[in-house]
């Protein structure tokens, strides 16, 4: 034979490794810096002088006797690891006399050498891989340190080492008539011959359906090299006793007790029903005769699975758990790294439980430590799991549990030492009672729990909301409280449009306990029809416009409201019948009536009470249909008295006490809409979003800024949005506050308003059940995401499936009751009384609602919100039951069978995705999406829908959700993109809609693209090519290869865009015209003829064309204008050219890029004068509204370069205009009146704006055009005064035309020419 | 994590309150103050579909007094 490895002589025998030795040898060997903790020590203490000979040759004599200690491993350099036996080696022995010291500095040097073999490590290709130290301690004292690894010894053989060494040592080494010992090699042989697939499969369906791993500390691996600490006692022989009387009673080891108990403590941890431990097992099959006394490796680490019902007693789980390990019992040889595998490769456990069942003669050792003055023997062996328990046998029973600190610390674990020793107390006094009953944790702990969870109370006022909201009106009758689009309303307006609403409905028999219908577009209208419904002490019905006629059917139906507020249009989107009375705010009737009404009579004050309903909102409904949650008055009033406490207050004070605006942009279908209405019913300023703007981030953020709105409510992925357009962007408007609600908060949108100054970000939580919100937290209080603490006069319980409290840190149920809490669900009394439960921690008779919601208490008294324990989804802040979903998919003909999943497959939004098995061959499952829109909301209908044979379902019979795929299955549809710029688009579009690839036909909103999504594909494109894009350009050109066109096409051009390309194409920097004062810049278009072709010419247009509010004052536009220019040409030299109002903006632009350090080769001024000069300033201000108008008219009609008819001589009429305009060419053939308002505005704002311009001395020659028609050169008005501003000289043009008529062509036929030398002078190499 | 109340294979009462509110609620808890057991021990259908015939209006009892 070869000489070993590790050159000890001659190989006798080469093995495989026992499946355990394998884990030891990975373990050993993955990591060679740090402690092996697989080195276990052995200290043998003696009170006299051991012989030191005699005890060598014992342990040479062991090395002889079992082939398994002579072992060495290899594991490079071939297929699978080898365990190889010398013939011979070695045995390693050193002896060490501390004798000749004082005794404590021998303890301490004899701790020095102890820890110095513990942790020298072993090399397993170099046997032995057993050490021995003799030390002499004293003249009469000695000991002998053992180390081994225990890749050669299991506890058991280390047991048999031992007493095999005391006995070989009295015997001098000599083994004569011992009995020859079984080698380890007959077990490594057995083991060959195992069926292990057989086992596997075992191991697989005891596990089957295990979720996740029970881990005490995930994310961490298990292999932490520090040494556990222990604690440590003996049971109470009495309870020792009464333990081993139940097992006996109920026909199971004690052993399964303990089992039983340590799973009980784990589920009390973990907050999981069914939990997993590692128990190591002795793994010495009894059909091996004589394997009770090989010395080698049998101990195993399997799992031991423990599935807790709460309604079950302990001798039912005593005798289930026995039952299953019974079972088990024959596959204990397999390694736990392939049991494993079979679920997955996940980590099942993280804490171990240990039997000791150790075989030791107590008679041949007493004898033992007669003769040899043994007088102890003290075993340290490491696990690297975090918590161990075990349990020692004996006389008396000992327990301990043996922490690692880093995990669990010393505090901790006396805590759950002493938890365990009260189960079993438990157990054992009533072991037929359902588990429930355990009183697992202290009951200090418990009610410390509970009181975590207990609101502040706080006196609610006896009056209603619509009091609160009457007195804030007849405080400040004049303050703004509702600015919508279209108008602004002041409290007392707002209050008597309410009040005479509210008589109206009255009229048509609306009281308490009336359901009223609201089917209106967001507007005034919506917030005085509901404060109507307030006064009457009446119920609202939310019905969302953009849902299907189908499903608001459903709502009505199910409502059954007494009367139906809406408009003719919107009414149109209503089903036919149901609702009852309907009132048509905009007919003429209706609008009579409540103008004649005489409010200033007293109205019959309405019935009301706390417990009346104050509105029903529908969410979606597991079986199919949505359900109403009926919520009464009582909640609101709370709302109100806790956020004036916990918000409004600090917040107004951090504002010096002034009256906050508030953004209203959640649709009032949610009950999240409440949060800005209570600010409006404490007296402050709405700002009432329409449906475009909320939806449009970038809009909303500029409307924020401009408006400085201080206060947005928003779901936490719609503010992410806005962070990324900008909502706290320094240097402007930055709101103080920030709501969030709906769903669960990130960590970025969090940690961005926290680490924002002057921003108070606050995270509400509350299911619809209970009203508006149950919990508040701010990121002042919370460095990570939090839901917060209860709010005034609400109470929160944790509860684990026993309906028991669970401890800090530990996942439950949320249950929550209290002042909001709601009536229930209409119509559904039995969904109301499995949701709507019996409080056994209130008062008596009291309920609280279960929210299907995982959370834990943190350190800090917090929720922290964790998951769900249902199906139940959001996707965007919408509640989705999968099965409302499902219910729709299965009604649909071309469908069998159906399930729905939330799916993120890549890193992205979430998507809802479908899967039907079809009723049919060839399913069209667009066409089943198509359908689906007409019955359920857009958020619900699922992005993608998958047709598969059958669906997946577990041994169970349950749906298998994990093996549903992915929908990304499939490629892109259709042909690959045509060239880089569709390809890069299609990128765009995949990275945002989080699939791997899009077709360049493929349509965004089929891919599940929303309009959050929108936002991020334009602003992705945006940040990308340049290209100002707008959501809404996404719905006219919805696939890449339309967008592509649409953002080519010299047509694409929306005509009242702020960049508007005049003439494409060229090489040269384009020619920006900067628009005069009606905002539109059409009038350069003229220009083209005139300029060379090589140069593109860009307008620059007023923002407010677009409905988006412009920055404040010129510098603030110039900014903005010069952010676009940067969009067109990145950098410059700039050729800029202004007409009128344009000239002052062009010359504001010039000097702020120069002050940016760019150049400007050209600036071009048409006739406009600086409005700081004496003889502008006698000349005339700022124009006034009427003024504005007839310009703004003037200016439309001659920019339509159409001949005038007499009848649109001055004064103009708006309508007379808006005809004429629209009965032109196409540009004109959608022209609405409110773009006229535009332009009105547009004029208003910019001859203000001009008048407060503060000019600085542009660097450089302006290009000057004077007009002469019409001048009073009396008036001292002329080129001249711009010397003032311009550095170099101010180049004057005389034009024989009227100001108004320069961009006329034959204006234009002087200035183009001129200005195109000076371009071309301007770009001329110097 | 099933929530006891969705438990299909469990036992259940009925509970009803002063307010003639009805609540399911699993066997193996004790009943809470101020509530009845009405119904039960049941399957969880049967005790649903009892709380269905039985609570037909979902005013508390004193609203409805109130009311009448």
């Amino acid at each position: 034979m070869a000489p070993a490895p590790g050159g000890t002589g001659e190989i006798q025998d080469v093995l495989p490794l026992a499946t355990l030795q394998e884990g030891l040898l990975f373990h050993s060997v993955k990591d060679e810096q740090h402690l092996d903790v697989y080195t276990v020590q052995n200290v043998f203490e003696f009170s006299r002088r051991v012989d030191a000979d005699a005890l060598q040759a014992a342990a040479r004599t062991l090395l002889r006797r079992h082939p398994s200690l002579r072992a060495g491993f290899m594991h490079e350099g071939v297929e699978r690891p080898v365990q190889f036996i010398p013939r011979e080696v070695p045995v390693s022995w050193h002896e060490a006399d501390l004798s000749d010291l004082p005794e404590a500095e021998a303890r301490r040097r004899f701790e020095h050498i102890r820890v110095a073999q513990r942790e020298r490590r072993f090399d397993l290709t170099r046997p032995p891989l057993i050490r021995h130290v003799l030390v002499r301690l004293g003249p009469d004292r000695d000991a002998l340190i053992l180390t081994f690894h225990h890749i050669v010894m299991d506890g058991w053989s280390g047991e048999l080492y031992n007493a095999e060494l005391m006995e070989l040592y009295l015997r001098g080494g000599d083994d004569t008539g011992m009995p020859a010992p079984r080698p380890y090699r007959d077990y490594l042989v057995w083991l060959s011959r195992q069926d292990r697939a057989r086992s596997l499969a075992a191991w697989g369906s005891a596990l089957e359906g295990v979720e996740e791993g029970t881990l005490l500390a995930p994310g961490e691996g298990g292999d932490t090299t520090l040494m556990p600490r222990t604690v440590d006692g003996v049971l109470d022989p009495a309870l020792a006793g009464r333990v081993t009387a139940l097992a006996r009673d109920t026909g199971v080891t004690p052993n399964t007790v303990f089992l039983a108990a340590w799973g009980l403590v784990l589920r009390s941890l973990t907050g999981r029903d069914d939990v997993v431990f590692g128990s190591t097992v002795a793994g010495r099959p009894p059909e091996i005769d004589g394997v009770d006394s090989v010395i080698g490796v049998f101990f195993n680490t399997v799992p031991v699975r423990v599935r807790v019902r709460p309604g079950e007693s302990a001798r039912a789980l005593l005798k289930r758990i026995q039952g299953e390990q019974a079972d088990l019992l024959p596959h204990h040889h397999v390694g736990l790294a392939d049991i494993q595998s079979t679920v997955g490769g996940k980590r099942l456990f993280d804490t171990l439980y240990v039997q000791r069942n150790i075989p030791r003669d107590d008679e041949n050792y007493q004898r033992v430590r007669r003769l040899t003055g043994l007088e102890s023997v003290t075993g340290s062996d490491a696990t690297h799991y975090p918590l161990t328990l075990v349990v020692q046998p004996g006389e008396e029973l000992r327990l301990s549990l043996a922490h690692r600190t880093d995990a669990v610390p010393a505090e901790r674990a006396r805590e759950l030492f002493d938890r365990t020793v009260r189960l079993l107390e438990q157990i054992t006094a009533a072991p037929d009672a359902p588990l429930a009953g355990l009183g697992v944790l202290e009951p200090d702990a418990e009610a410390a729990a509970l009181g975590l969870g207990r609101g502040t109370r706080r006196a609610l006022p006896p009056s209603t909301l619509a009091e609160q909201f009457e007195a804030s009106a007849a405080r400040h009758p004049d303050r703004t409280a509702l600015v919508t689009r279209d108008e602004a309303l002041t409290f007392a307006e707002l209050d008597d449009r309410a009040e005479r609403l509210a008589r109206l409905l009255a009229g048509l028999g609306v009281g308490p306990e009336v359901r009223v219908a609201i089917a209106l577009p967001r507007s005034a209208d919506w917030v005085a029809t509901l404060l109507a419904v307030l006064k009457l002490g009446a119920a609202y019905v939310p019905l969302d416009l953009e849902h299907p006629a189908e499903r608001l059917g459903h709502v009505l139906q199910d409502s059954d409201p007494g009367v139906t507020v809406t408009t003719s249009a919107a009414a149109r989107g209503l089903p036919g019948h149901g609702g009852g009375h309907r009132v048509l705010l905009d007919d003429p009737r209706t609008r009579e009536e409540p103008a004649a009404a005489d409010v200033s009579a007293p109205r019959p004050a309405a019935a009301g009470r706390p417990d009346h309903l104050a509105y029903v909102i529908h969410t979606s409904g597991s079986t199919g249909r949505p359900k109403g949650v009926q919520v009464p008055y009582r909640g609101l009033v709370n709302m109100l008295v806790n956020h004036r406490e916990e918000i409004f207050g600090p917040v107004v004070a951090s504002q010096g006490g002034r009256v906050m605006r508030v953004a209203h942009t959640v649709s009032f279908s949610f009950d999240m809409s409440w949060e800005e209405l209570l600010w409006l019913i404490d007296g402050h300023e709405v700002h009432l979003m329409d449906e475009e703007l909320r939806r449009d981030s970038a809009a909303l953020v500029a409307y924020c800024a401009a408006r400085r709105i201080d206060v947005v409510n928003v779901t936490p992925s719609y503010c992410g949005q806005l962070l990324e357009d900008g909502l706290l962007d320094a240097g402007g408007h930055r709101p103080p506050l920030v709501l969030l609600g709906g769903e669960a908060v990130g960590p970025t949108v969090w940690d961005t308003l926290r680490d924002t100054p002057g921003v108070l970000g606050y995270n509400l939580y509350g299911p619809t059940e209970y009203t508006i919100n149950t919990l508040g937290g701010g990121t002042a209080d919370s460095g990570t995401p939090t839901v917060g603490r209860p709010i005034a006069n609400t109470d929160v319980h944790v509860l684990d499936t026993a309906l028991r409290p669970v401890a800090p840190g530990v996942p439950g149920e949320l249950y929550v009751t209290g002042a909001g809490l709601a009536r229930g669900y209409t119509g559904r009394s039995a969904l109301t009384a499995e949701r709507f439960v019996a409080d056994p921690y209130g008062p008596p008779g009291s309920r609280m609602y279960r929210t299907g919601d995982l959370v834990r208490w943190d350190a800090a008294g917090r929720i922290d919100y964790l998951g769900r324990t249902d199906d139940q989804v959001k996707i965007r802040g919408v509640r989705i039951e999968p099965g409302e979903v499902e219910a729709a998919l299965e009604r649909h003909p071309a469908v069998a069978q159906a399930a729905v999943a939330v799916r993120e497959d890549a890193p992205g939004p979430q998507r809802l995705v479908g899967y039907v098995v079809p009723a049919g061959p060839d399913p069209d499952s667009e066409a089943i999406r198509r359908d689906l829109r007409a019955s359920l909301p857009d958020a619900m209908v699922p992005s993608a829908l998958v047709v598969l044979d059958r669906l997946p379902l577990t041994v169970n019979g349950k749906l298998d959700r994990a093996a549903l795929p992915a929908p990304s299955g499939r490629g892109p549809a259709g042909r690959p993109a045509r060239d880089d710029t569709e390809r890069a688009l299609c990128a765009d579009f995949a990275a945002v809609l989080g699939v791997p690839e899009v077709g360049p036909d493929e349509d965004f909103f089929d891919l599940g693209g929303h309009s959050l999504l929108a936002m991020r594909l334009v602003g992705r494109i945006r940040k990308r090519t340049g290209q100002r894009l707008r959501a809404g350009d996404l719905i006219a050109a919805p696939t890449a290869a339309r967008l592509r066109a649409y953002l080519e096409s010299p047509r694409r051009e929306n005509l009242l865009a702020t960049v508007l390309r005049l003439r494409e194409g060229g090489r040269k920097a384009p020619l920006f015209c900067l628009h005069p004062a009606g905002g539109l810049s059409w009038g350069y278009a003229g220009l083209a003829p005139h300029i060379d072709r090589d140069r593109p010419l860009v307008g620059i247009q007023f923002p407010g064309l677009l409905g988006e509010e412009p920055p404040a004052g010129m510098d603030a536009l110039a900014e903005l204008y010069a952010r676009h220019i940067r969009t067109v040409q990145p950098s410059g030299p700039y050729h800029l050219l202004g007409w009128s109002f344009g000239g002052q903006i062009a010359h504001a632009l010039a000097t702020r890029l120069q002050a940016e350090g760019e150049k400007v080769a050209l600036l071009a001024m048409l006739d406009t004068y600086p409005t700081d000069s004496d003889p502008v300033r006698a000349a005339g201000g700022p124009v006034g509204e009427d003024e504005a108008e007839q310009e703004a008219l003037g200016f439309l009609l001659s920019s339509s370069g159409r001949d005038l008819p007499a009848r649109l001589a001055p004064p103009h009429r708006r309508e007379d205009v808006v005809e004429f305009l629209r009965d032109g060419d196409g540009v004109w053939a959608d022209f609405e009146a409110e773009t006229i308002d535009r332009v009105v505005r547009a004029y208003t704002y910019t001859s203000d704006a001009m008048y407060r311009c503060r000019y600085r001395v542009f660097d450089g020659d302006v290009h000057f055009f004077t007009a002469t028609a019409g001048r009073d050169p009396a008036s001292g008005i002329g080129a001249h005064l711009w010397k003032r501003h311009v550095g170099g000289q101010v180049l004057d043009t005389e034009v024989d035309h009227h100001h108004d008529d320069l961009t006329g062509p034959a204006a234009l036929a002087v200035i183009g020419p001129e200005l195109d030398r000076a371009l071309r002078a301007a770009s001329a190499p110097l | 994590m099933t929530n006891p109340f969705d438990d299909p294979d469990g036992t259940f009462l009925v509970l009803v309150n002063d307010e003639d509110q009805h609540s399911l609620w699993p066997e193996f808890a004790p009943v809470p103050a101020g509530w009845t057991a009405v119904h039960g021990p049941t399957g969880r259908d049967e005790a649903l579909r009892y709380v269905d015939t039985h609570w037909t209006d979902l005013r508390p009892r004193s609203l409805r007094e109130a009311m009448a």
